[in-house]
C-alpha cells in the first residue's frame, strides 16, 4: 500500500515540476491583434525576440501589437518539400474546382524552377497560371513569410514560384526604401537582395580549432587558412560540414576554389613580370578583356576561349580550378565527417572531438564563448579553449534572407514585419546585449536571448560617411561583438574578396556534387589512399597525383543514344548538370573515385 | 477464431492500416516509380550504383552483428532472472530496461561524453586522446545498438520465459535431461515465439536504425544513405526508391526469419506455477549473477549517465575530466521553466496515451487473426504489421502532411471550423500524430501479442467457450488475462518509443502549443552556446518520467518488475 503510494507520489513529483518551474510570460499583444504566420528554420531565441520586438514596433509604427504564428517543421530542407507539397495541392485544387483537366505531370510543373517543354501547352498553361495568381483563397501554403535558411533556399523558392515581392522594386514604402537604402543587391559575388528576397542577417565561413587538441597533435602553428585543414596531420581530426545539404556552405566551397583560381592567376601573373601591388588590377583587366571577346563571339562563344595573348592566363585559370578540386579532396581525406548539422562541427570541436573544423562564424563565437573553462585567479574569464578565425584570403559572406510566400493569408501585417526585420530596430535584435536600454529606459535590443549575429545593414559597421559612420559609433556601444574588428565586420571581410562569376559562377552546382563523389560517397577509400600517400607522415607525391587524377567516364549525352568518354575538368564541369542524367554521371564518378584510390593506395 | 470473424477483423484492421501507414507511404514512396509514366529506373539504379549495393550489405551485417549480440547479452539475463533470486533483482529488472529510453539529440552528446576524445573515459583511465568513436567503426555500431536495444529482447524473452510450465523442464530432468541440453531442448524451443518477437523486432531495427550510424560516423550503411538521399527529394525521385528496397528488404528478411525460426511454436497447456521455478542464487553463483547485471547496466547505461551529467554541468567545465569541475541546477530550472516545456509534456502524454490505446485494440485484434485463425492471409497481415519499424519515420511524416493538406482542400473541410481542426496539421496535429505514434509502434504490440497467443494453448479459450462464455467474455476473462505480462510488455514499448518519437513530431507538430517533449528538446538543443546542457536537463526529465513510468506500471499490478511477465 505505502509502496504504491510512494510510487504514485514519485510520478506526480516528476509530473509536477515542470508546473512548478514554470515561468510566466510575457503577453506578446492585445487580444484581437493582428497575426502573421512565418515559417522558420530559426531557432527559438531568435523566435522569442523578434515576435516580442515586432508587436512593440507595429504598436509603435501602426498602432496595434501584432502576433506572430511561428510554424518550425525543421531545416529549410523540410520547408522546401512542405512549400512543394502545400503549392501542389492547393493549385491541383483550384485549377480542377474550374473544371480544368489536371494534366499528367502537373504536380511536378507547378512547383518546377524551369519552365515545361514547348510540347507540353497544357503544363505551360499551368506553370503560367500558377505564377500569375497571388490570392489566399486559391493557391496559397497558408503561410505568410518564409524568414531565415540561406540564400539558395530562398532563391530557390522564387524560381518555383513561390515568392512575390511586398512592393513594385522601384516603389517601396518609405520604411522599406529607408532600410534598402542601407543594404546592397549583392556583395563579393552574394546576393544579398532581390525583388523578393530581402538579406537581414549575414554570416561567413570559418575555421574554429581547439587549442588542447592542437598541442595533443604537435602542431605548434594553428591553422590560418583552408590550406592548413588539408595538412595530414589533422588526419580524421576536422570537421565538415556536408555542402550537399547547404547552400551557403556549398558557397564557402565555392569560395574556396575560387581562391585556390586567384591564387594560381597571381602566380602566372608574377611569373610574367607583374608585380605584387598590379596583381589583382591586372587580373581584372584580364577578365574584362575576356568578357569582351565574349561578348564579340556571340553565340559562337565556348567556355575557355580567350583572346590569344591570355591564353597562359586562361590555362592558369584551369590550373586553380584543379587546384581547389585537390585542396576540397584533401580536406575531405582528413574529414571525421560531413555532417548536415549546423552546430555539431562546433560542438565538437569545442569539446575536442574534433581538432579544428570549418563553421558558420555565429557557432562558431558563441560555441567560443561557452567552451572557455571555470574562471580562475589567473584566467578570471576561463581559459580559451576553442578559437573562431575568419580564415587567410577571405571567405564568401552569405545572407540569411526573407522572403514574402506567394497567396499569403495576411499580407498588409507580413508587409510590415519585413519593414520590421530591415529597419533598424529589428536590425538591433541580432547584435545588441540583451535588456539594453536607451536614456529613455526604453528597450532598444533582445529582451532575454544574445543572438551574436551580424546584422546586414551598412550603417551598423564603420564607414567613410559621416551618417552611417554616426549610426555605427552609436551601434557599436550596444553590441555583443566588436563591429568594428575587420575580422567581423562583413563588408571588410567581403573586400579581401573579388568574385569573378565566370570563374565558378557555372560551377557551382557541379562542385556540390563533385565533393559527394569524391569525398562522401567514396569517403573509406579516399582515407585509405591518403594515409598510403603519406608513409611516416610525409607526402608521396606519386601517390598524391595518381590521387587527384580527375576521372573520364563514359556517358550518354540526353537526347543521344550511345555513351561516350567525357572528362572533367574547368571547362566540361558545369555540363554535366545540364547535359547528363544526375544518377548516372554521379554513379560513374563515385566509381571511378574509388577505383582512382584504391590504385593510388597500390602505390599510384 | 472462426472464419468470419477472422474475416470481418482483417478487414477491419487491414483498412485502418491501409488508410494510417500504407495511403501515406505510398503517397510518398510511390513517387519513386513514376516519372512520366511507370518506371523502374530508380529502382535500377540501387543496385547499379556499388555505393548503395555496399551500404545494404554492411546494413545487414550490422542487423545480424546486432542481433546475435542482443541475443548472447539478453538471453542470459532473461534465464538469470527467471530462474535466480539475487540481492538488488528489482532495482537491476528495471534498471535492465533504461538504456531503451534514451532522449534523442542529447543522447548523442551523453555519449559523446564518455567516448569522446576528451571525454570520461579517457580521462579515467589516463589513456589521453583515444578516438573511440572514431575507430569503433562497424564493431562500435553494433555494440552501441546492442547495448540500447537489448532490452526489447529481454522484455520478450523473460515474458515467454515465464509463460514456461516448468512441470516440462522438471519432466526432462527426471528423464534425464539436464543442463544446457535440457535448454536446447526443452527451454529454448518452448521460448522460440518469445525470441523471434523480440528478435525480428531488433534485427528489422537495426538494419534500419540511423541514429546510431551517425553518431559513429559510419556513412556507408543504407538508413545513412536514405537520410542523405533525403534531402534531394525535392529534385530527385531516387531516395523513394531506396526507401522501397529497405522496406522490402526489412520484410523479405523477417519473413525468412518466420520461416527458419518462426514455425513450430509450442503452446502450454497450463500457466506456470512460477514459484517452482525461482530459486535463490547461492555459492559463486550469489556473486556472479549481480555482477553480471550490474556490468551490463553499468555499460548500457553509460550514455544516460552522460546525459545526467551533463545536464548538471556548467557550460564548459566538463572538459578532460571524469566529472565536471562546476555543477549547477540552473539548467534544470531553464529547461523546466521555460513555456514549452509544460505544454509539450501535457502534449505528449495526451498524443502517447491514446496511441498506446489504439495500439492494444489493434494489437490485440490483429494478434488473434494472425495465431487463432486459419485464414490464408494471416501471414500476409502478420507481415503488414511489422512494416511500419522499416520505414524511415521523414517518409511517414512527409506521406502525413500530404494527405493532411490534400483533406484541408476538400470544400467541406475548407468551410468547418471543427473538420479543419481535426484534418488540418496546421492548425491542429493531433490526430495525424495519434495515428503516427499508433502505427509506427504498433510492431511492438502486435509481436507481444502474438508472442503470448502463441504461448497460451486455445484448448483453455475452448474450455470458456464449451462453457457456454461469449467469444468476448473469453477474451476478456480468460485469453487477455493469460497473455497480460506481453501485452504489458508491449504497451510500455510502445508508450516509451511514442514518447521519445522524433521525426514525426518535428514535422507534424508545428505550432508551439501542440510541440510534443521531443520536438522541445530540439527546439532547447539549437539554441547556442547553452542548448545542449539545457536540452540534456529536459532530456533527463523525460528519462526519468519514462523510468518511475516502467518501474510504477510493475509496481501497480502489485508485483515486482520482474513478476510482472508471469501473469
Amino acid at each position: 500500500m505505502w509502496k504504491n503510494f510512494l510510487i504514485i507520489a514519485v510520478l506526480a513529483l516528476v509530473v509536477a515540476l515542470p508546473f512548478a518551474f514554470r515561468r510566466s510570460e510575457a503577453v506578446v499583444a492585445e487580444p484581437g491583434a493582428p497575426t502573421i504566420i512565418i515559417i522558420s528554420p530559426h531557432n527559438e531565441a531568435i523566435r522569442y525576440e523578434f515576435a516580442h520586438a515586432f508587436s512593440r514596433w507595429h504598436k509603435a509604427h501602426y498602432g496595434t501589437g501584432a502576433k506572430v504564428d511561428w510554424r518550425n517543421i525543421g531545416g529549410t530542407t523540410e520547408i522546401s518539400r512542405y512549400l512543394q507539397g502545400e503549392y501542389a495541392t492547393t493549385a491541383k485544387a483550384w485549377w480542377t474546382s474550374q473544371g480544368k483537366r489536371w494534366p499528367d505531370g502537373g504536380t511536378d510543373a507547378v512547383v518546377a524552377s524551369r519552365p515545361p517543354p514547348a510540347d507540353r501547352p497544357d503544363l505551360i498553361e499551368l506553370y503560367r497560371a500558377m505564377r500569375q495568381i497571388d490570392d489566399p483563397n486559391k493557391v496559397s501554403c497558408s503561410v505568410d513569410l518564409f524568414f531565415g535558411g540561406g540564400s539558395y533556399d530562398h532563391l530557390n523558392a522564387y524560381q518555383r514560384g513561390f515568392a512575390v515581392e511586398p512592393w513594385p522594386p522601384n516603389n517601396p514604402t518609405p520604411l522599406a526604401a529607408e532600410a534598402l537604402a542601407m543594404i546592397p543587391d549583392k556583395v563579393a559575388g552574394e546576393t544579398w537582395r532581390t525583388p523578393t528576397m530581402f538579406g537581414n542577417a549575414v554570416s561567413t565561413f570559418g575555421i574554429v580549432y581547439n587549442i588542447d587538441r592542437l598541442k595533443d597533435l604537435e602542431i605548434t602553428v594553428p591553422p590560418a587558412s583552408w590550406d592548413d585543414l588539408a595538412d595530414f596531420r589533422y588526419f580524421r581530426q576536422v570537421g565538415v560540414t556536408d555542402p550537399t545539404k547547404s547552400g551557403s556552405i556549398a558557397k564557402a566551397f565555392e569560395m574556396l576554389v575560387h581562391q585556390k583560381m586567384h591564387d594560381a592567376a597571381r602566380t602566372e601573373l608574377k611569373a610574367s613580370g607583374v608585380t605584387d601591388d598590379q596583381v589583382d588590377a591586372t587580373i581584372a583587366a584580364n577578365e574584362k578583356a575576356i568578357d569582351a571577346y565574349k561578348a564579340s563571339k556571340g553565340a559562337g562563344y565556348q567556355r575557355g576561349d580567350v583572346p590569344p595573348e591570355l591564353a597562359a592566363y586562361q590555362s592558369a585559370i584551369e590550373r586553380g580550378f584543379l587546384d581547389g578540386i585537390a585542396l576540397v579532396q584533401s580536406i575531405g581525406a582528413n574529414a571525421r565527417y560531413f555532417t548536415d548539422s549546423a552546430t555539431k562541427v562546433s560542438i565538437d570541436t569545442s569539446v575536442g572531438d574534433a581538432a579544428v573544423g570549418m563553421t558558420i562564424d555565429f557557432y562558431g563565437r558563441f560555441q567560443a564563448q561557452y567552451a572557455k573553462g571555470p574562471p580562475t585567479p589567473t584566467e578570471p574569464n576561463g581559459a580559451e579553449r576553442m578559437i573562431f578565425l575568419s580564415p587567410v584570403g577571405g571567405t564568401s559572406v552569405s545572407c540569411d534572407p526573407i522572403t514574402l510566400l506567394r497567396g499569403a493569408p495576411n499580407r498588409k501585417i507580413a508587409e510590415h514585419f519585413i519593414e520590421f526585420v530591415l529597419s533598424s530596430e529589428g536590425q538591433r535584435l541580432w547584435t545588441y546585449q540583451p535588456g539594453a536600454i536607451d536614456a529613455n529606459h526604453n528597450l532598444i535590443g533582445p529582451e532575454r536571448y544574445a543572438l551574436r549575429r551580424l546584422p546586414i545593414r551598412r550603417d551598423f559597421y564603420p564607414s567613410t560617411q559621416p551618417a552611417i559612420e554616426a549610426a555605427h559609433v552609436e551601434h557599436k556601444q550596444w553590441a555583443v561583438d566588436d563591429l568594428t574588428d575587420p575580422t567581423i565586420d562583413p563588408y571588410q571581410i567581403a573586400k579581401q574578396f573579388t568574385y569573378y562569376p565566370r570563374w565558378t559562377g557555372e560551377h557551382f552546382g557541379v562542385l556540390r556534387d563533385l565533393t559527394r563523389a569524391m569525398c562522401m560517397d567514396s569517403a573509406e577509400e579516399l582515407r585509405d589512399a591518403w594515409v598510403i600517400a603519406h608513409p611516416n607522415g610525409n607526402p608521396d607525391p606519386k601517390v598524391l597525383d595518381a590521387m587527384r587524377k580527375l576521372p573520364i567516364v563514359m556517358l550518354t549525352k540526353k537526347g543521344d543514344s550511345e555513351a561516350k568518354p567525357v572528362e572533367l575538368n574547368w571547362k566540361t564541369a558545369p555540363n554535366f548538370t545540364a547535359n547528363y542524367d544526375y544518377l548516372e554521371y554521379m554513379r560513374a564518378w563515385t566509381s571511378a573515385f574509388r577505383e582512382t584510390y584504391r590504385k593510388a593506395a597500390r602505390g599510384g | 477464431m472462426n472464419r468470419s470473424t477472422a474475416w470481418i477483423v482483417t478487414s477491419i484492421v487491414t483498412a485502418i492500416f491501409a488508410v494510417g501507414f500504407l495511403l501515406p507511404l505510398f503517397w510518398v514512396v510511390g513517387g519513386g516509380f513514376w516519372d512520366k509514366g511507370f518506371t523502374l529506373r530508380y529502382l535500377a539504379e540501387v543496385f547499379r550504383n556499388p555505393i548503395y549495393v555496399e551500404g545494404l550489405f554492411n546494413s545487414l551485417k550490422i542487423a545480424f552483428g546486432t542481433t546475435a549480440l542482443v541475443t548472447c547479452i539478453a538471453v542470459p539475463l532473461a534465464w538469470m532472472a527467471n530462474r535466480f533470486d539475487f540481492a538488488g533483482k528489482p532495482l537491476f529488472q528495471g534498471l535492465l530496461l533504461v538504456p531503451m529510453i534514451l532522449p534523442p539529440f542529447v543522447g548523442a552528446i551523453g555519449f559523446q561524453q564518455m567516448f569522446g576524445q576528451y571525454g570520461a573515459v579517457n580521462a579515467l583511465f589516463g589513456l589521453g586522446a583515444v578516438d573511440w568513436i572514431g575507430n569503433a567503426r562497424y564493431f562500435g555500431v553494433i555494440v552501441l545498438q546492442a547495448l540500447s536495444l537489448y532490452p526489447i529482447l529481454y522484455l520478450n524473452v523473460a515474458a515467454a520465459l515465464a509463460n514456461i510450465d516448468p512441470a516440462m523442464e522438471q519432466a526432462a530432468a527426471n528423464l534425464g535431461c539436464t543442463g544446457f541440453a535440457r535448454f536446447r531442448k526443452i527451454t529454448l524451443p518452448l521460448i522460440m515465439p518469445g525470441l523471434f518477437a523480440g528478435g525480428t523486432i531488433v534485427f528489422i531495427w537495426s538494419f534500419t536504425e540511423l541514429g546510431t550510424p551517425l553518431i559513429m560516423n559510419y556513412a556507408r550503411c543504407t538508413p545513412a544513405q536514405v537520410w542523405d538521399s533525403l534531402k534531394d527529394i525535392g529534385s530527385s525521385k531516387f531516395p523513394y526508391a531506396l526507401v522501397f528496397v529497405m522496406l522490402t528488404m526489412s520484410i523479405g528478411m523477417y519473413v525468412l526469419g518466420k520461416f527458419v525460426f518462426g514455425r513450430g511454436a509450442h503452446a502450454m497447456q497450463s500457466k506456470a506455477a512460477t514459484a517452482s521455478t525461482t530459486r535463490a542464487a547461492r555459492g559463486f553463483a550469489a556473486f556472479l549473477v549481480p555482477f553480471i547485471f550490474t556490468v551490463v547496466c553499468f555499460i548500457a547505461l553509460l550514455p544516460h549517465l552522460g546525459v545526467v551529467v551533463t545536464s548538471l554541468s556548467s557550460p564548459g567545465s566538463w572538459y578532460r575530466s571524469v566529472l565536471p569541475e562546476q555543477f549547477t541546477t540552473q539548467n534544470y530550472a531553464d529547461a523546466l521553466g521555460h513555456a514549452m516545456t509544460v505544454a509539450s509534456i501535457k502534449n505528449s502524454l495526451l498524443y502517447s496515451a491514446i496511441a498506446v490505446v489504439a495500439n492494444c485494440v489493434i494489437g490485440i485484434a490483429l494478434a488473434f487473426v494472425i495465431v487463432r485463425s486459419k485464414i490464408k492471409v494471416r501471414g500476409a497481415v502478420d507481415a503488414m504489421a511489422m512494416l511500419p519499424l522499416a520505414v524511415p519515420g521523414i517518409v511517414m511524416a512527409f506521406g502525413y502532411l500530404a494527405i493532411s493538406t490534400e483533406i484541408s482542400n476538400f470544400d467541406t473541410v475548407k468551410q468547418s471550423a471543427l473538420l479543419r481542426q481535426i484534418f488540418d496539421v496546421k492548425i491542429n496535429p493531433t490526430l495525424f500524430l495519434v495515428i503516427a505514434y499508433a502505427i509506427r509502434r504498433l510492431p511492438y504490440m502486435v509481436r507481444s501479442a502474438v508472442a503470448g497467443l502463441q504461448q497460451t494453448s486455445v484448448t483453455l479459450e475452448e474450455a470458456s467457450a464449451n462453457l457456454g462464455a461469449s467469444g468476448f467474455y473469453t477474451l476478456r476473462r480468460i485469453t487477455i488475462p493469460l497473455i497480460t505480462a506481453n501485452l504489458i510488455a508491449g504497451a510500455l514499448l510502445a508508450f516509451a518509443f511514442s514518447m521519445l518519437e522524433v521525426s514525426d513530431s518535428l514535422m507534424l507538430a508545428q505550432q508551439q502549443q501542440y510541440f510534443p517533449i521531443t520536438k522541445t528538446i530540439y527546439e532547447l538543443f539549437q539554441l547556442p552556446g547553452t542548448g545542449k546542457y539545457i536540452a540534456a536537463a529536459l532530456g533527463v526529465w523525460a528519462m526519468v518520467f519514462l523510468a518511475a513510468t516502467i518501474l510504477g506500471a510493475s509496481a501497480l499490478l502489485g508485483k515486482k518488475m520482474g513478476a510482472i511477465f508471469r501473469a
